[in-house]
């Protein structure tokens, strides 16, 4: 009969504690509880005994008590008895580790995330108590006791009416910030995500020379980040404007063009993902006579939506959230994307706290649902490989 | 695949068509900017040019035609800046030399002053869109100048005056309109009958002026660039371009006459940056904080994502996908909103932090004053963007252990403490490496973290340049090369392309890391 022992022996050695064990007396294999104390005996639950066939594991005891080094094999021997057991009655053997002092545990892990959490999301509670509150100095408690929608009227380009009757003015344009940003960001994502799939495309599928080294050209140039050549992006904008106007300086053209460097981290995506997708559909769509640019846009495309995505996700909040670049390019106050506009507010001459809180909200916001709505993808993408961008 | 199309022959016809006329168009641009002496442009579009016809006619380059556009696009973008950074760190290139010589060279011929002659008194006169002077001399007389029309420009405008006695139709602007034109006036070059030129002085007169240099016509004298020299009209003193300095000089050379203009200075600006005693001290202060910085960050990230990632994904705490969400809501939101909400949490007056602080203890600590504060600061605040990221590549490598790893480890009796240092730290941190290093990478050039926090305060005392404690390298250059105390893009970009070199061997590291892992 298979059954439980329960040992209360350390390891003479190394004065452990043996081990788990599992198999109900029932002759059915079961769960392995460890640390738990036989309720009759209260004796911990140790090793097994005998496998169904009644038959003693050889060995088993001074296997077990040996500690870590001949391990393996008792483990081997522990999967080798459950196979056999699972193909006697075709249930699954589950070995599970339950410490005896679980619910302690679980506690402590709820409390210590409960703590982290407060710490982490502590800035957001604040910003949108700031943004509530009347005026850009007040202070107070995190519930505003006189909320307001001063702040928020402003950021929203609306004059608003204080209580005295005076009329406060928007600050800044920040719907106009917000509207350059996604433009920007569009046409560049767009753009980024044509030159990338195809390059992808090449380095998956086709064969030509100095592929290895191309791609490892691209692997170290995206480590070199754009603010490395700032000067030079300004210099060259400069010089572009004077014969291209809306690719000069304070244009936005000349943003969108410059956010194009981005694109050597997306060709590894992409190129990463396409070679996870069978060519044997592009093969036999070859052999019916199509051309490779045929089987890359009805073949391999339509196969590829989920990594497209995520690549125009990814390049689209790079481009939102770029500071450097379109501050050096851009000056004039209805030109500004929203990162660089966003500045303005915490001038040490023009501390607009308040005004500044209500504004971050609003543009923040659609951005972060748009990133955690695609987190799933977005997570998948940045563990394939990818740099925080 | 082969290389089989499918392409009919009137089709191949108008794509070589197509390509002809860019092609034609390209070249048309090439000439323009080859002699606009833009010769870096020019190479790099002819080659770009010709590299993409072949890609497109050849059979050959058939494959080569997918790669193209985006090696375009890297190279135009990536590769062309780096190499004209480069450029630059060999030049003067700053606010004071801006411009090329020949552009100075035409500023200086266009320099005037007053000659101390004759000076007019003068009044305007409107005539529907357009404007006229009249210009009355101040030593009296029945005769006055007449100026032709002119309108309102920014530009320069030179104007003919004759005598008359007449008094043009139209009224006189009162002296407050004037002065709303002034900038117009300013730009004015009235050429009397006789030759004598006159601008503006002051808001009411018109003063005699003339050209402060000529082009030196003698081709026997020795000097270098003999041919661009200019004479002063008034000391007939010679000036010449010293292009050693960047700027025109007189033959002693004591004297160097502003604007300067672009040369190429050699290694000078390398020289500046490790022996300038008000360069260097700042610079191996700022690399050794942006090592430092990096690394901390890095490792604070690390320590945080990880133990986050293992609490999430332990299965009896229960509500792990709405952990999950909540705690990678700091990567969710833009960085630059983040940063400043930051900088306004941290203010030492209104923000809430001190106010906080305040409250529990009483103290109200100077973050962006102190210097360890501060530093303190940015690293907090680094951590606290980064940590998600780190979060959410352990989370992805902590579900590629095997389960029975854990399980044989729980037969063991092994503590969870154990568990994290024998199991899960050796089986993540060799694919960890190449991304750690790359985030290494990432943090040592974070200017939208120093740039939007601190800018870099509190300021290093004794430095020639303005350098923060904050300062990482990036931020330190780009406050040289843009910063509001006059724009040095030479230095700069020598900074740059020093950082390129540390860049380029951390990716070095990186393949090598990468390169094991495979």
């Amino acid at each position: 009969m298979p059954g439980i022992i329960f040992l209360n022996h350390k390891d003479t050695k190394t004065q452990r504690k043996p081990f788990l064990f599992a198999e109900r007396s029932s002759g059915k294999p079961g769960i392995i509880f460890l640390n738990h104390k036989d309720t009759k005996t209260q004796r911990k639950p140790f090793l097994f005994a005998e496998r169904s066939s009644g038959k003693p594991i050889k060995n088993f005891v001074s296997l077990c008590l040996c500690g870590s080094h001949l391990f393996k094999a008792f483990r081997n021997t522990l999967r080798a008895w459950a196979r056999d057991e699972r193909s006697h009655t075709g249930e699954v053997i589950m070995a599970m580790v339950q410490p005896r002092n679980l619910q302690y545990r679980v506690w402590t892990g709820r409390i210590v995330m409960w703590l982290f959490l407060l710490l982490i999301l502590f800035p957001f509670f604040m910003i949108i108590s700031v943004s509530l509150r009347t005026g850009n100095f007040a202070t107070g408690s995190l519930i505003p006791e006189n909320p307001s929608l001063e702040h928020w009227y402003l950021a929203l380009g609306i004059p608003w009416e204080n209580a005295d009757g005076s009329i406060t003015q928007p600050p800044f344009p920040v719907l106009t910030w917000l509207w350059n940003s996604i433009k920007v960001a569009f046409t560049s994502s767009a753009l980024i995500l044509i030159l990338a799939t195809t390059g992808a495309y090449a380095f998956a599928r086709l064969r030509f020379r100095f592929k290895q080294q191309m791609l490892t050209a691209m692997m170290i140039l995206q480590m070199f980040p754009a603010v490395l050549a700032l000067v030079a992006i300004y210099s060259l904008f400069d010089q572009i404007g004077d014969y291209i106007p809306w690719l000069g300086l304070d244009r936005l053209g000349s943003v969108t063009l410059a956010y194009l460097g981005g694109m050597a981290l997306h060709i590894w995506l992409i190129k990463g993902y396409f070679e996870t997708i069978d060519n044997s559909l592009e093969e036999a769509a070859a052999i019916d006579g199509a051309t490779p640019w045929q089987a890359f846009r009805f073949v391999l495309l339509p196969l590829s939506v989920p990594i497209l995505a995520v690549v125009f996700i990814l390049a689209f909040i790079a481009s939102i959230a770029e500071y450097p670049v379109a501050s050096v390019l851009l000056q004039s106050m209805d030109n500004l994307t929203l990162a660089v506009g966003s500045r303005q507010y915490l001038n040490p001459q023009n501390y607009l706290w308040g005004d500044f809180a209500a504004a971050a909200v609003l543009s923040g916001l659609p951005i972060s649902i748009i990133f955690l709505a695609c987190q799933r993808w977005i997570v998948g993408g940045l563990t394939s490989g990818g740099v925080k961008g | 695949m082969s290389t089989a199309r499918a392409t009919s022959s009137s089709g191949a016809y108008l794509v070589i068509a197509i390509v002809a006329v860019i092609d034609l168009v390209l070249l048309y641009g090439v000439t323009l900017m080859y002699a606009q002496g833009e010769l870096a442009f020019a190479m790099l579009v002819l080659v770009l040019a010709a590299v993409g016809s072949w890609v497109v006619i050849s059979s050959k380059g058939y494959n080569y035609r997918y790669v193209y556009p985006s090696l375009l696009g890297v190279i135009t973008f990536i590769v062309f800046p780096l190499i004209y950074t480069v450029n630059v760190a060999f030049t003067n290139y700053s606010s004071n030399h801006l411009l090329s010589l020949e552009r100075v060279r035409a500023i200086h011929l266009a320099k005037t002053y007053r000659t101390g002659g004759e000076s007019f008194s003068f009044k305007m006169y409107q005539e529907g869109p357009s404007f006229r002077l009249m210009l009355t001399s101040a030593a009296g007389g029945e005769a006055h100048y007449l100026t032709g029309p002119f309108t309102e420009s920014d530009q320069p405008q030179e104007l003919k005056a004759f005598e008359s006695i007449h008094v043009p139709t139209g009224a006189a602007l009162p002296i407050r309109e004037v002065i709303k034109k002034r900038s117009t006036l300013q730009k004015l070059d009235i050429v009397l009958p006789d030759g004598t030129e006159l601008a503006m002085t002051s808001l009411r007169k018109f003063g005699a002026i003339a050209r402060v240099y000529r082009p030196d016509d003698h081709t026997d004298r020795q000097y270098p660039q003999q041919n661009l020299a200019l004479i002063d009209n008034r000391t007939e003193e010679i000036i010449y371009p010293d292009m050693a300095t960047g700027y025109y000089t007189n033959e002693a050379g004591t004297e160097q006459i502003g604007p300067g203009f672009t040369i190429y200075t050699g290694w000078a600006n390398f020289v500046r940056v490790f022996t300038d005693p008000g360069i260097q001290g700042p610079f191996l202060k700022i690399f050794s904080w942006t090592v430092i910085f990096a690394a901390l960050s890095v490792a604070f990230t690390l320590v945080i994502g990880l133990l986050m990632a293992c609490l999430v994904q332990w299965e009896p705490l229960k509500g792990n996908g709405v952990y999950r969400l909540l705690l990678i809501l700091p990567y969710a939101v833009p960085a630059f909103i983040s940063i400043l909400i930051f900088r306004g949490l941290f203010n030492q007056n209104f923000g809430e932090i001190n106010l906080l602080l305040d409250m529990l203890f009483g103290i109200k600590p100077e973050w962006f004053s102190n210097e360890l504060l501060a530093k303190s600061m940015v690293i907090i605040v680094n951590t606290w963007l980064g940590y998600p990221y780190m979060m959410i590549l352990c989370i992805g490598l902590l579900k590629s252990i095997p389960d029975d790893l854990y399980e044989a480890s729980a037969i063991d009796g092994a503590s969870p403490v154990q568990n994290l240092f024998y199991i899960t730290i050796p089986m993540i941190i060799k694919p960890l490496i190449p991304l750690l290093i790359a985030s290494f990478a990432f943090n040592f050039n974070n200017l939208v973290l120093i740039a939007l926090l601190t800018s870099g305060a509190p300021d290093m005392l004794h430095a020639t340049t303005p350098a923060g404690t904050t300062d990482i390298l990036v931020s330190y250059t780009f406050r040289i090369a843009f910063g509001s105390y006059g724009q040095d893009y030479g230095l700069a970009s020598a900074i740059a392309t020093v950082i390129f070199l540390m860049v380029g061997f951390i990716a070095w590291v990186n393949l090598k890391a990468t390169r094991r892992l495979q």
